[in-house]
């Protein structure tokens, strides 16, 4: 271990002498910035929380614990991410190990060393981040050298709380997946943390805490912030091991350091397992290359008509390319916070629910547009060359430009339907609100799915790209510009109707129903010349298209 | 089987293919030879359907091309010159979904991705995804995938590009079984060696024309020339007139 470690510091030292020093201090002061600016802003606010006169002591601890639990939570999630990429890199990449491996030292010493590497790596930024909270919390609320002390003891086992299971994950994922396979499966992992991370903060309603003097009961206002989900996470034990401390609670902090500890060192003993029982193994495999363990199913699935062939390519390929359908998760996420929003917005007259049903449809279509860009547009040119197996084969190719716009009006249609589905069982809109709804979305979404595809067929690229390189073509933002001008054309041009409706039922007159029907059929009308015309232009491109 | 008559094909300025007229009779195996960017692909993309043609005529088998492309297309299969396949199937699933599209009988197919993957050798391939290929398998599934849909007239651009000699005698041997049974085959080709070993018929095809064809021994015996290699360079160098043998 001691010459591992002369090792690191030769090298860091050389580093430096090399040339690297200007790049050091940069990156000193650079990080010295972010943490007075950060530090700033904890000042004010723990500052803040501390010199409020109206509330107790317990209660302003209780508001700082919550906004130290959201602060750790992004933290813990970084953690984790940044512990479970390092521990990839680390363990199975790194230049040195082959080098080590070759000499006497036994593979024990080396795999401990290079967890102090993981440790050290993932866990820097998070304690930089961390300083100024740290620092502010302990100045205002836990000023003593031993709460200091208490403070740090926790926040030190959180990390290890953070870091280890990263490192088993790290340990792990290669066990599971092929080499190649463990880029997107990365993507899907750190999409689901971002998505969490939505989700939780959106649970905590952080925009209570702006407005804490319209509290009439305290209780039900702490018992509202309090979320007993938060409880089997080791952020929120921080948080709270935090807030004993200031409130100089010695047992229950003592407690909740010995749950830290029978944590981190489970865990530590579960990485020492793994070590022992996979690394070398793992090791090899990740530096020899794998084989995926991938099985055909195609033999189960045989249905007859000439769009099956298709769907099934379709399907397949989405399902098996993680940077696509993980999307899906960060709209699902996106969908909940949604979702919560609607059942929490307060509604002091009913004439307010007729605008929330006018801005949810506003949300689904600005969704279902959002989608097009990053599923519809991209579908024609992400077949690249390949389209030459479906040109060459005697199917007709009118056939693939209509199941390609099938495959994506479909689901995004049922999509939009769901969004406006999920606002109306939540606030119950009225029969009109709902007829709006069909008469604006259908139309609204095929029309979007259409462009997108047409758009996304002239992009002429000759190699597969990645959806992400083809929406920021010409096409790509000449579609995002129109989707717009579209949607705010055809809001604009609802606004009326809509407006008549809700004016005479709020006055209390008669509703002028044949204006109201008049211009919703002028609606569809505009809709359908527009998509005749774009499905007309769209085939036309694609059987002029050649390879 | 093939008849091919004036055919044209410009892109934008640039006149690709300027009047190109040849036949294959079925079991004939004809060779497509001639220097980059002189017309070989364009042809074969033509035939293929992935280009139209902005002149001339096709006809299959006494049939007008491009007004029975749709059905002419379910005899002709094609092996493109760049190995671009879709990376998400594994290899055994594209050969299904090549072979769904020509409405190949399920139990048929069957047979026959099984004996290729087993002929050229990469059976430890077939459940394994696509992009996970060197250059050399993708060309054997692409190749596989072909054959597998027993087309009448098979189309062939740089067959044997990144393929190991092994499979590629493999390949040729099975390329003269299928010939004998009656499948025409024409393929494009900068292997001389190949195209001397396999062709009985031989087009040079030059800046959009050919300008030599014919049985490849007569032209060789009429020029002099003991090896198409020699051939090859002494017409390509001096093409001022076409010649017919």
């Amino acid at each position: 271990m001691k010459s591992l470690f002369k090792l690191k510091f030769r090298q860091f030292r050389n580093s430096l002498a090399r040339g690297e020093r200007k790049k050091f201090i940069l990156f000193i002061l650079l990080g010295v910035f972010f943490t007075l600016v950060l530090g700033f802003f904890f000042n004010k606010i723990f500052g803040y929380l501390y010199q409020l006169q109206e509330f107790p002591g317990y209660f302003k601890l209780f508001l700082a614990e919550k906004l130290l639990m959201m602060i750790f939570m992004t933290l813990f999630s970084m953690l984790l991410l940044s512990s479970l990429l390092a521990s990839l890199d680390i363990f199975f990449i790194s230049r040195d190990l082959h080098l080590l491996f070759a000499t006497p030292l036994p593979v024990r010493s080396i795999f401990v060393w290079k967890m102090l590497e993981v440790s050290l790596f993932s866990s820097a930024m998070v304690a930089f981040f961390s300083l100024p909270v740290l620092f502010y919390f302990s100045h205002y609320f836990a000023p003593s050298g031993t709460q200091v002390l208490r403070i740090l003891l926790a926040f030190f086992l959180f990390l290890a709380s953070g870091v280890l299971p990263g490192i088993v994950l790290g340990l792990v994922i290669p066990a599971f997946f092929s080499v190649r396979r463990l880029q997107p499966v990365l993507s899907v992992f750190s999409i689901i943390l971002i998505s969490s991370i939505v989700v939780f903060l959106r649970l905590l309603r952080p925009e209570r805490f702006l407005n804490p003097s319209e509290i009439d009961n305290v209780l039900k206002y702490m018992g509202s912030l309090d979320l007993k989900v938060f409880y089997y996470f080791p952020f929120a034990w921080l948080a709270r091991a935090m807030s004993l401390t200031a409130g100089r609670e010695s047992a229950p902090y003592w407690r909740i350091i010995a749950v830290f500890a029978l944590l981190a060192g489970a865990l530590l003993v579960l990485v020492l397992g793994l070590q022992k029982k996979l690394y070398l193994q793992l090791f090899d495999k990740m530096n020899k290359g794998g084989k995926g363990y991938f099985k055909s199913r195609w033999r189960q699935w045989r249905l007859n008509n000439d769009y099956v062939p298709l769907l099934r390519k379709e399907l397949k390929t989405f399902l098996r390319t993680p940077a696509q359908w993980s999307q899906l998760l960060i709209v699902g996420a996106l969908v909940a916070v949604f979702v919560i929003n609607m059942r929490m917005i307060p509604m002091p007259a009913p004439s307010v629910k007729n605008f929330v049903s006018y801005l949810n449809l506003i949300m689904a279509v600005f969704i279902v547009a959002g989608l097009n860009s990053r599923f519809t547009f991209p579908s024609i040119p992400g077949e690249g060359p390949a389209l030459a197996h479906v040109f060459s084969a005697p199917f007709p190719k009118v056939k693939f430009y209509r199941f390609k716009l099938l495959f994506h009006l479909v689901p995004q249609l049922l999509i939009g339907l769901a969004l406006f589905a999920v606002g109306d069982l939540t606030l119950h809109f009225d029969a009109f609100t709902r007829g709006m709804a069909v008469v604006f979305l259908t139309p609204a979404i095929v029309f979007l799915t259409l462009l997108s595809l047409v758009l996304g067929m002239q992009t002429n690229e000759s190699n597969p790209l990645s959806p992400e390189h083809v929406i920021v073509s010409k096409q790509g933002i000449s579609y995002m510009f129109w989707s717009m001008i579209y949607l705010v054309a055809g809001l604009g041009l609802l606004a009326r109707p809509v407006g008549i409706y809700y004016w005479h039922r709020y006055t209390h007159g008669a509703v002028p129903y044949m204006e109201i029907t008049v211009w919703f059929l002028g609606f569809e009308l505009v809709n359908l010349a527009l998509i005749v015309f774009y499905y007309r232009r769209g085939r036309k491109l694609w059987l002029a298209r050649e390879l | 089987m093939l008849e091919v008559h004036e055919l044209q094909k410009s892109f934008g300025k640039r006149q690709a293919l300027k009047g190109i007229s040849f036949s294959l009779a079925a079991g004939e195996i004809y060779g497509l030879l001639g220097p980059n960017g002189a017309g070989k692909t364009t042809t074969l993309k033509i035939l293929a359907g992935l280009l139209a043609a902005d002149g001339g005529s096709i006809a299959i088998d006494g049939r007008r091309y491009h007004r029975e492309h749709h059905e002419l297309k379910k005899l002709i299969a094609y092996v493109p010159d760049q190995p671009f396949l879709y990376s998400k199937l594994s290899g055994e699933e594209h050969l299904n979904f090549y072979a769904d599209l020509y409405k190949i009988p399920y139990q048929k197919r069957r047979e026959k991705i099984d004996f290729f993957f087993k002929y050229f050798e990469f059976e430890e391939y077939r459940r394994e995804l696509v992009e996970n290929y060197s250059a050399g398998t993708r060309q054997k599934l692409l190749i596989s995938q072909a054959l597998a849909v027993e087309p009448r007239l098979l189309l062939l651009d740089e067959p044997l590009v990144s393929i190991d000699p092994l499979v590629g005698k493999k390949f040729k041997v099975y390329l003269k079984e299928v010939a004998r049974q009656g499948t025409a085959i024409l393929f494009a080709t900068h292997i001389l060696t190949l195209a001397q070993e396999i062709c009985r018929r031989i087009g040079i095809i030059v800046d959009g024309r050919i300008i030599i064809q014919g049985n490849l021994e007569e032209l060789m015996t009429l020029a002099g020339k003991s090896s198409l290699e020699e051939f090859y360079f002494k017409t390509v160098l001096s093409h001022e007139k076409p010649v017919q043998a």
